[in-house]
């Protein structure tokens, strides 16, 4: 007996997973009192279903969501707007499963799937709404399609073989509707600037530089994994890897900031020199307007950096953004003349002990000679690098040079620069981030939190300003190592996949969509019939991505096109095959045991009109084509061979 | 709803500029585009046919065969409704190549050669955002035979008949005994389809009963008194099949033309052709 199955138990399981994937998608936003809420309402319908009782009434259902709805926008706020909405939504979601469900019941499930989805693009930018996307829009075209069957006739039950076909068909629409997608994802008009303003509750962008930074808490950053940019460009040796954000110039004794003095200061006619090299920067939000860049940066996005080689925003970067920037490797930079009181501002109540150990380690020397000996100093004493137990006490200095002897770079760079201005030399600190990861196979830096680094900038007459950095390195180690490791290798190409979900879609912007309109403009006037093959490296991930596309899309073309050849086709292509190898072609229009009777070798033909008869009796009978009949006659086109006369 | 939801997440996302919102709204769009042109596609290839192996009497409602065939070799065709006239049926799946058929209960108002020519072929199919419809340009006739009216002529061939006496036979009537199984007649009741023979031949069978044997009539037409043309018509109609069932061999003259006495089936359909058909090159 063939198994059938109700379209409507179809269709009610297709809701619950899409029901669920919404769930899902924003389950990561909402709270566990929420979650809960929702998983034990929807068991709850799932027992109703299963008992196909639904105990509540539907204008019950109704008032308890509308009471819901009302409660929760008496207390929203902006500030928590999309968690809200979100928390709604899921409360609607949990009581339209617990109703009994008619079609335009399931429709609303499928669309509240969708908002939830949104929410979720709201809250959060990763790839794992990829995921969520790609199972939704495969869930809500199989289940709007039962739902058309059921709309046509609420009783319909199918065959399983039926309900198979229309599956694996339904599931096909996604395949052809994704590159569609992107082509309308492409085209769809960006707005100049966007005139709604949502509230991004979830997206807090990292902590980091802001205008000022307390000893202590670059530690903090340290701790964390989390990407603040990545940087596309080609690789360079490690010790370059100083990454200039912020410079600071003012200390209080507990921490750094910014007078803001420098801007006076004149600028050498050529403050730089040396091997240039650009870069493409894409920049999390982190809340704060500095951007960060190669040291030294002389220009991001054609504009020439600060007198300090800064590049502030007006406002702190709220969403990912990208940019260009040119950097010159340089360890020092020509200064046309500095003010000296600001770098040599030391700050109140600075114990004694520690100017004097300035005075004394750099006794009888000049310039250069100055910073090497306290650099010697950290050496000689065997200073360590740590990051945990640091001192926080109210003369943290103190404590680190006398007491403790061991730190992080705050604590090294804001000594080496105190001391060095109680020796005398101008200096101030500098914050960024030292070393990153190579992804190579994106071509690209990734700079995480754990890269947040401060160093010195002294100045030696004559010379200018030039990076000190006393921190002992300890993280390259641990970053070579981890170079070995599988889970490394995975995690990068995780966040390539992350890179390219950022470069294409999520920074996808008007800017952009011209570039883009340009170029094919371009291709459009000027055909290129020489195409050139020397494809830079940083576009080769793109050509990549592209290539991969064209060729999964090319397969799924070609399984679609195999599977549809019927099986008997495919036998019969078999024993043409063989047949043909014997010198016996069938001839268009040719019944198959006509040409089976013309075969003169006497084994080769009984062994072939085994077969044919075999293939007439399920063919000719309208009989259908099993696999077992498939692998059988499969067998027979095996054994047709020539008797042993023709083989000699 | 569907598109009253991509509405407003264009605009949402018009608005907002945040890509993963027109991410949605372009998969929401390009569902949009793939619904119709699959919609579309489902159309073609495909055939109808209407068929009916029942005899047909106007007035009465028959089992009308609608057979969908898919011509194509890829696609399959999904969700047809196929509406015949006023009457309309649900197919939800022909294979590649195949067919696939469904019964609708049809009535014909008036006898004649009765042309069905309104056949549509419908498909919400892919999402049921469009019903995308196409008519089938192929007319199909049917011969429709008088609608069977009981009255007094019936009455009096009846008592003619019993004068000149019954016999018991092997031939069918409604008696319990089965003796047989054949193709539906019209005017069969739907309690003695033999349903497991229908599903086997692919068409409707009844099963025959036992029943009595007499002796020949002859039904004259210009004989019979009734002035209105269709009431006669239908009153003959009744007298024949109810003469045919019972197994008494009847002759029909009309205009010079005799039917010798027969109790065959093609017999009985020659008549009713001739009674369907009366007038009808007079139009």
């Amino acid at each position: 007996m063939k198994t059938d199955f109700k379209v409507e138990q179809i269709v009610k399981l297709i809701s619950y997973l899409t029901g669920l994937t919404g769930f899902v998608s924003v389950s990561r936003h909402v709270s566990y009192s929420y979650s809960l809420l929702f998983l034990s309402l929807l068991i709850l319908s799932l027992v109703f279903e299963k008992k196909n009782i639904f105990f509540f009434p539907r204008w019950l259902l109704n008032a308890i969501a509308s009471a819901f709805i009302l409660m929760t926008v008496l207390n929203t706020t902006y500030a928590n707007l999309i968690e809200k909405v979100i928390e709604m939504l899921l409360f609607l979601l949990a009581v339209k499963f617990l109703e009994d469900k008619k079609s335009r019941d399931h429709l609303q499930i499928y669309a509240i799937a969708v908002f939830l989805l949104l929410g979720s693009a709201l809250l959060s930018v990763d790839l794992l709404f990829l995921a969520y996307f790609l199972t939704l829009i495969f869930l809500c075209s199989l289940a709007v399609i039962f739902l058309a069957y059921l709309s046509e006739e609420p009783s319909l039950r199918m065959e399983r073989e039926v309900c198979a076909k229309v599956v694996s068909k339904a599931l096909l629409i996604p395949v052809f509707a994704i590159p569609l997608t992107m082509v309308f994802f492409i085209l769809l008009p960006r707005p100049f600037s966007p005139l709604l303003k949502v509230p991004v509750p979830g997206q807090k962008g990292v902590t980091g530089f802001s205008e000022g930074v307390k000893l202590g808490e670059v530690s903090e950053i340290q701790e964390d994994d989390s990407t603040v940019f990545r940087v596309n460009m080609r690789e360079v040796p490690s010790s370059l890897l100083y990454w200039r954000g912020i410079v600071f110039d003012y200390f209080d004794g507990r921490g750094w900031s910014m007078s803001n003095k420098s801007v006076l200061e004149k600028m050498g006619r050529h403050p730089v020199s040396g091997e240039e090299i650009e870069q493409t920067v894409f920049l999390e939000p982190y809340n704060h307007k500095y951007l960060f860049a190669l040291d030294i940066p002389i220009s991001v996005n054609n504009t020439r950096t600060s007198r300090v080689f800064t590049s502030p925003l007006p406002r702190g970067i709220q969403k990912r953004i990208r940019y260009e920037a040119v950097s010159v490797f340089s360890e020092r930079i020509a200064a046309g003349g500095i003010n000296e009181d600001i770098y040599l501002q030391l700050y109140d109540g600075i114990s004694s002990a520690i100017t004097d150990l300035a005075k004394r380690i750099t006794a009888g020397r000049s310039g250069r000679a100055k910073i090497d000996s306290i650099l010697e100093y950290f050496a000689k004493e065997k200073f360590r690098y740590s990051m945990e137990g640091l001192p926080v006490s109210s003369s943290p200095l103190e404590d680190f040079l006398f007491r403790l002897r061991y730190g992080n770079c705050e604590y090294f760079a804001s000594s080496t620069a105190v001391m060095l201005r109680a020796a005398g030399i101008p200096a101030r600190v500098v914050g960024g981030f030292k070393g990153a990861e190579y992804n190579e196979m994106g071509a690209y830096y990734l700079v995480q939190q754990r890269n947040a680094h401060l160093w010195v900038e002294a100045y030696v007459k004559g010379e200018g300003w030039v990076r000190v950095d006393p921190t002992p390195s300890t993280r390259e180690l641990f970053i070579e190592e981890g170079r070995r490791d599988i889970f490394f290798r995975m995690k990068q190409a995780f966040d390539v996949a992350n890179y390219f979900w950022n470069g294409f879609v999520i920074d996808y912007d008007l800017r952009r969509q011209f570039s883009i309109f340009l170029r094919i403009g371009e291709g459009i006037k000027k055909p290129a019939f020489n195409l050139d093959l020397s494809i830079e490296k940083e576009k080769a991930g793109h050509y990549f991505i592209v290539f991969m596309l064209i060729v999964l899309l090319a397969a799924g073309f070609v399984m679609l096109l195999t599977r549809r050849m019927p099986q008997e086709m495919k036998i019969i292509g078999k024993f043409h095959k063989k047949m043909k190898r014997y010198g016996y072609e069938r001839m268009p229009n040719e019944g198959l045991e006509e040409f089976v009777s013309r075969i003169g070798d006497e084994d080769l033909r009984s062994r072939a009109e085994a077969f044919a008869a075999d293939f007439g009796m399920l063919y000719y009978k309208d009989q259908k084509f099993t696999r077992v009949h498939a692998r059988r006659l499969s067998e027979k086109i095996k054994e047709i061979k020539p008797g042993k006369a023709k083989l000699s | 709803m569907y598109i009253l939801l991509t509405v407003f997440l264009a605009l949402v996302s018009a608005n907002s500029g945040l890509n993963l919102v027109y991410l949605i709204t372009s998969a929401l769009l390009s569902f949009m585009v793939i619904s119709g042109i699959l919609g579309k596609a489902n159309l073609t290839g495909i055939d109808v046919e209407i068929e009916t192996s029942a005899e047909l009497y106007a007035g009465s409602r028959f089992p009308l065969r609608i057979r969908v065939l898919n011509r194509r070799r890829r696609l399959p065709g999904f969700m047809f409704r196929v509406h015949v006239e006023e009457m309309s049926k649900f197919l939800p799946y022909v294979g590649t190549r195949s067919e696939s058929s469904a019964y609708i209960d049809f009535i014909f108002d008036r006898r004649g050669m009765r042309r069905v020519d309104e056949i549509y072929l419908c498909s919400a199919f892919p999402f049921n955002f469009f019903v995308r419809c196409r008519r089938i340009k192929k007319p199909f006739d049917f011969l429709v035979f008088p609608e069977p009216k009981n009255c007094e002529v019936f009455a009096r061939i009846e008592e003619l008949v019993k004068r000149s006496g019954e016999s018991p036979s092997g031939k069918p009537g409604f008696y319990p005994e089965m003796i047989s199984i054949r193709d539906y007649a019209h005017g069969d009741p739907l309690k003695y389809i033999n349903w497991k023979a229908t599903a086997k031949t692919d068409r409707l069978k009844t099963k025959e009963l036992s029943s009595a044997f007499f002796n020949p009539v002859i039904i004259s037409f210009d004989d019979v008194q009734i002035n209105n043309h269709e009431e006669k018509l239908s009153c003959l109609a009744f007298a024949v099949l109810r003469l045919y069932r019972s197994g008494v061999p009847f002759g029909f003259i009309i205009r010079d033309k005799l039917y010798p006495p027969q109790a065959s089936n093609s017999h009985k359909k020659a008549v009713l052709t001739e009674l369907a058909l009366y007038g009808a090159h007079e139009d």
